[in-house]
């Protein structure tokens, strides 16, 4: 019940407003160095993107930039060269794991004679204690389960996180899925640690919508769809057809589909988590089987200014749309840590350097609780 | 202490001016003969002399003559006028109660009290509707509304259609005072802005006054939208009523004891909820969607000399998720008012008020797992006023006010797995004292009106003190130190001193210049940096870091009325100039925050215009047209390189057509048409790529411009035959309503805004971004009520 809310906003929010995508003339800059460097405390190879902005609506790859020296240092003397792997990436290959926790980090980067620099603290770990799935409808076991997680804030102001999500393997990247949180709860912290509030628990559930604004399941045990021929009729309410490695969801025209509704329409049958069943007979497609729903959870601790700089992401990404235009905020530019030597020369960008704990489950009736 | 004493002065000031007179007065009180309302602005005219006065807000009136005996009209537009003949050879109480006139006079009734008002009168820049316009105006979804009504008058505008609250000769939503019987609605929307708060069947008479504003107002900047409510009939009892669309409505009203004491109780729910139920899920799952609001008031007679009034204001919004999860939001106001006549020429009402708005999120099903946030502002208001009729010529206001606030930002509270942290900010008292003096002196051609404010606004000890450095462009502010301070203790005090001005120089009968100037401070700060306002923006305090708005206006205008007042015509130019004005850093988080303060921006404000108006009177075809050039800028320290820039409600031109038809007994037509310059948004100058986003470079605020706005709403009144087929009389007068919003089905663009696609991004594909214009209503919005009066 709890997860009812989100769905009953969208319903009233999509009343009789109408969006479409117009042209509109905006004005363009000459492009100036993003820098894209958020690292983590982990033992994997560390990677600093350096791009350049590009006008609004030029569509394509952001530029990358090649031939920049990127450095870090702490302030214990240790340096770590970057290296240019020419497409725009800088690599530091970590033999162990990366980073000290309380350490200061500077980040030193020459590009066409200027120097942008930027410094941060490596903040301490957090852990993810478990991970449950409670039932959408209480009175439905066999239905849609929503995840919460569950953590605590350790004592003390300035514990900031990013929560990255992963669904069936598949990075959760749409700016909506930004999940970032301040100390247990909303900026205005006590300073006592207590386990992260009710929202924040359930924070990594995204519901996606297909075309005609239904909710797909958010959660679910395995689950076998019978095949006719290469179409199952039922699929979550409407018809499904077998289109080589994909699944295709038919939907009925007449209800006058809303391009800009962001639906899915193909689902993958790849194995993650659909994949066809084939007749050991014949050798024929006979069912269509979801394997289970499973999360992976990533909680970086991140600093107090990439927490803004992530929320603030979010605003300017995110935007609401329909009556929620209503209720918007006028876009402004991004806060940015870096800094160049010359001041008249323009940066964005971000440095953060995070501790990372995981956390993965999948739907199972241990986990599965009766809410 | 020091406004007492000033106050003593003046009343014995008035006392010896009193003594000294050798006139005569004659006064009394002018009611509606059909239900015992008093009529506000009716005409007391003595032939003789070709001068008298106008009833008050409480319908009452005073003129002092020299003994003899005269002739006096006593006229309201719709009513028939009475002559009566009075031989004053001392003092006199007359009070009158007038009949309406033919019922195709009182059709036409547009909104003039005095026929020849808006020429006659010194007030410029007001704007007065009675609820009979207001009702012929077509309504979005067929509810007729007070705001929504406003905005068709020159010089007033909305953000954009649905928007909350309006906008008045380029000021904020939170720069106008809005007043419920004396008393301030923090808040005027339900459902987000698609209504306004107030229930039509309690609302006597509604007066905006957007610049020129006398003294005895003050306290916001822009313009003071005084709502007064019906006293309640007190010959017999009435109900009426309607089932609309979203509202169903009910009024009862009648004597308590005849003659001296009436009430009106009316209230509206919406039943959206209760209808979609069978089709929304949701709904049948506990979750609720409504609004409700009841009007009372109640007034009592004690004697010729004595009258009190109750009257008070409920309304609420409820939006739950299921049973108790959710948000909700309303006011609620009563006020107290003693009207007492010392003598016949001395008037005085004292108000004692208090007004709440208040709003509450609650999450969590259980006391185990809750998130709960309340936040209220809470005024306790006196204010005594007094009205002193000199002679014909001059009439003295004077009065003092005194407000204390309670502003509560955030009294909240999370638990976890029953473990509970307390995450309230700390509340803030203040106590805003004023007082006043106003003249109005007529002069043969040149009727003056100058007035003086003093307001005095004490930010009281109690929260911790914040001191915050420099602003540094797009940071927020650094705290530089926090201080704890006592209960009593006055933090930070201001005075300001307002003076104000109204002429008026009568060309000829038909026609009169005007001009006015006002300086007006405030004290309150509405924090709202979305583009509508909405239920969550914060009422703030001024302190010691927050200073209070000063807001100068000079207007000019000339007016003219036509073919014996069956047209009236005016135009007017203004300018503002504003000081202190709020903005915000980019991405302010303005909740949670006790250093909201350092998050704020300050800076001037501007505002230049003229306004066109003319109007139709009488006649079956009525209605206006309203035309408004308008300029509305800010120039804050922080923002757009220190460069005037456009506020989001900017709008050059405002062009409205509002026509009613009267086609036969049983058929009103009314349609309204306005064209709207697109109000600004800003735009986006370049792209990058960070951590698989795509993040906008901003351009210069507000620099892009939607398309022009403009659509056409109808209605048709029909009202059944007064004899039924059967050839009894039908009771009731029931009335259908039908109203088509947005008739040829306009999508007017609210906003253009930028995005990166909706759809996943892929890591083997480039993301694209968008401009996505948004029309609010895309559509024909039909709507039909059914009304009826017993």
């Amino acid at each position: 019940m709890k997860f009812k809310y989100l769905i009953l906003i969208i319903v009233i929010t999509g009343l009789a407003s109408c969006e479409r995508i117009v042209d509109v003339k905006v004005n363009e800059v000459d492009p100036y160095l993003v820098v894209d460097a958020w690292l983590s405390r982990t033992p994997e190879d560390q990677v600093i993107r350096l791009t350049t902005t590009q006008p609004y609506f030029d569509n394509s790859f952001t530029p990358a930039v090649s031939g920049a020296e990127v450095r870090l240092t702490d302030n214990s003397g240790n340096e770590f060269i970057f290296q240019d792997q020419g497409d725009g990436n800088y690599a530091y290959a970590s033999t162990d794991t990366f980073g000290v926790v309380g350490e200061t980090y500077n980040l030193e980067i020459l590009w066409e004679g200027n120097t942008y620099s930027s410094s941060t603290i490596l903040p301490r770990k957090v852990l993810i204690d478990s991970l449950v799935y409670n039932t959408v409808e209480e009175d439905e076991p066999e239905e849609d389960y929503y995840a919460e997680f569950f953590g605590r804030d350790p004592d003390g102001v300035g514990d900031a996180y990013w929560l990255k999500a992963y669904k069936n393997g598949k990075y959760l990247n749409k700016p909506s899925e930004i999940y970032t949180f301040d100390d247990e709860s909303f900026s205005n912290d006590s300073g006592e640690g207590i386990p992260f509030i009710f929202p924040i628990r359930i924070l990594p559930n995204s519901s996606e919508q297909d075309i005609n604004r239904k909710y797909l399941p958010l959660y679910r045990f395995e689950e076998r769809f019978n095949l006719d021929g290469n179409e199952i009729a039922d699929f979550y309410g409407s018809k499904a057809v077998i289109e080589g490695d994909q699944l295709r969801i038919v939907f009925d025209d007449s209800k006058g589909l809303d391009p800009l509704a962001g639906g899915i329409e193909y689902i993958p049958l790849d194995g993650a988590p659909y994949y066809v069943r084939y007749s050991e007979i014949n050798g024929e497609a006979v069912e269509v089987i979801k394997k289970p729903d499973s999360l992976y959870l990533e909680l970086h601790s991140i600093s107090t200014d990439a927490y803004f700089f992530l929320s603030r992401l979010q605003q300017e990404t995110d935007r609401p749309s329909g009556f929620g235009a209503l209720f918007s905020t006028p876009p402004s530019d991004l806060p940015t840590n870096i800094v160049c030597s010359d001041p008249d020369v323009p940066v964005v960008g971000f440095f953060n350097i995070s501790s990372v704990s995981t956390f993965g489950q999948t739907l199972t009736p241990e986990v599965a609780r009766i809410d | 202490m020091k406004k007492i004493h000033l106050a003593g002065l003046f009343i014995g000031f008035i006392t010896f001016f009193a003594q000294a007179q050798e006139k005569i007065t004659l006064s009394g009180y002018v009611k509606d003969a059909e239900n015992g309302e008093t009529l506000i602005g009716a005409t007391v005219l003595i032939k003789e002399l070709n001068s008298g006065n106008i009833t008050n807000v409480y319908g009452f009136y005073s003129i002092t003559v020299p003994p003899g005996q005269y002739t006096v009209d006593f006229r309201y537009v719709g009513y028939e006028t009475i002559t009566k003949s009075i031989n004053l050879t001392s003092n006199q109480r007359v009070d009158v109660e007038l009949g309406a006139g033919s019922q195709q006079l009182q059709e036409v009734v547009v909104s003039a009290k005095a026929e020849d008002a808006n020429v006659s009168e010194v007030a410029m820049s007001t704007q007065e509707m009675d609820i009979k316009t207001i009702e012929k105006i077509p309504a979005f979804l067929g509810e007729v509304d007070v705001i929504k009504s406003i905005q068709l008058l020159p010089g007033v505008s909305s953000v954009g259609e649905g928007a909350s609250g309006f906008n008045v000769r380029g000021g904020s939503v939170g720069q106008n005072l809005i007043l419920l019987d004396e008393a301030p609605v923090y808040n005027s929307s339900h459902l987000l802005g698609f209504f306004s708060v107030f229930n039509p069947d309690a609302v006597k008479d509604v007066k905006l006054y957007k610049g020129g504003i006398p003294a005895q107002y003050g306290g916001r900047i822009s313009s003071v939208l005084d709502v007064r409510m019906k006293e309640g009939n007190s010959k017999r009892y009435a109900v009426s009523g309607g089932v609309g669309t979203i509202f169903s409505r009910l009024a009862v009203e009648g004597p308590l004891v005849k003659d001296k004491a009436s009430f009106i109780i009316a209230g509206r729910r919406s039943y959206a909820d209760l209808l979609f139920k069978p089709f929304v899920e949701e709904l049948r799952d506990g979750a609720q969607l409504y609004f409700y609001d009841l009007t009372l008031k109640t007034n009592y007679t004690f004697n010729e000399k004595n009258r009190l009034f109750l009257s008070g204001y409920l309304g609420r919004d409820v939006f739950l998720f299921d049973g108790t999860q959710g948000f909700t939001w309303g006011n609620k106001t009563a006020t107290l008012r003693w009207n007492h006549l010392f003598n016949d020429q001395l008037f005085s009402n004292v108000t004692l008020l208090v007004s709440d708005y208040d709003y509450t999120l609650k999450f969590g099903e259980d006391e185990e797992d809750l998130f709960e946030w309340n936040s209220n502002i809470i005024s306790y208001q006196f204010k005594p006023e007094f009205s002193y009729f000199l002679n014909t010529n001059s009439e003295l206001k004077f009065g003092a006010d005194a407000i204390l606030y309670r502003f509560v930002p955030a009294d909240a509270r999370g638990v976890s797995v029953g473990e509970e942290i307390d995450i309230s900010l700390q509340e803030q008292r203040a106590l805003e004292a004023s007082t006043y003096l106003g003249l109005e002196q007529k002069m043969g051609n040149l009727t003056i009106q100058p007035g003086l404010r003093l307001s005095n606004f004490n930010y009281l000890g109690g929260p911790d003190i914040y001191t915050y450095g420099d602003t540094i462009p797009g940071r927020k502010k650094p705290v530089e130190s926090i201080e704890s301070s006592s209960r009593g203790e006055i933090i930070e005090s201001y005075y300001n001193l307002e003076p104000r001005l109204g002429l008026k120089y009568q060309l000829s009968p038909v026609s009169s210049v005007k001009a006015s100037y006002n300086r007006m401070s405030q004290y309150l700060h509405l924090i709202s940096n979305t583009t509508a306002s909405n239920p969550l923006d914060l009422w703030t305090s001024t302190t010691n870091n927050i200073q209070p708005q000063i807001g100068h206006q000079i207007a000019f205008g000339y007016f003219r009325n036509f073919k014996n007042n069956a047209y009236e015509a005016s135009i007017e130019v203004y300018g503002k100039h504003n000081k202190n004005q709020i903005d915000y850093i980019d991405g302010a988080q303005l909740f949670f925050n006790p250093e909201l303060e350092g998050e704020l921006l300050s800076g001037n404000g501007r505002a230049y215009g003229l306004e066109l108006y003319v109007k139709k009177n009488k006649g079956k075809f009525t209605g206006w047209v309203s035309y408004t050039l308008g300029r509305s800028e800010l120039k804050i320290d922080g923002i757009g390189d220190d460069n005037w820039y456009p506020t989001r409600f900017d709008q050059l031109h405002n062009l409205t057509f509002a026509a009613f038809y009267d086609l036969n007994e049983q058929w009103t037509l009314s349609s309204n048409l306005s064209a709207i310059s697109g109000t600004p948004f800003t735009s986006p100058n370049g792209r990058y790529e960070i951590q698989g986003y795509v993040a906008p470079t901003v351009d210069t605020r507000n620099a892009g411009r939607v398309p022009v706005t403009h659509r056409l709403d109808l209605s048709a009144t029909w009202t059944f035959k007064k004899i039924k087929p059967n050839g009894k009389e039908r009771k009731g007068e029931p009335s259908l309503v039908f109203t088509a919003y947005n008739s040829y089905m306009r999508k007017n663009p609210f906003t253009i805004y930028f995005r990166q696609q909706q759809e996943r991004p892929e890591n083997d594909e480039p993301i694209t971004t968008e401009a996505v214009q948004v029309s609010i209503f895309a559509t024909l919005i039909p709507g039909i009520s059914y009304n009826f009066k017993f």
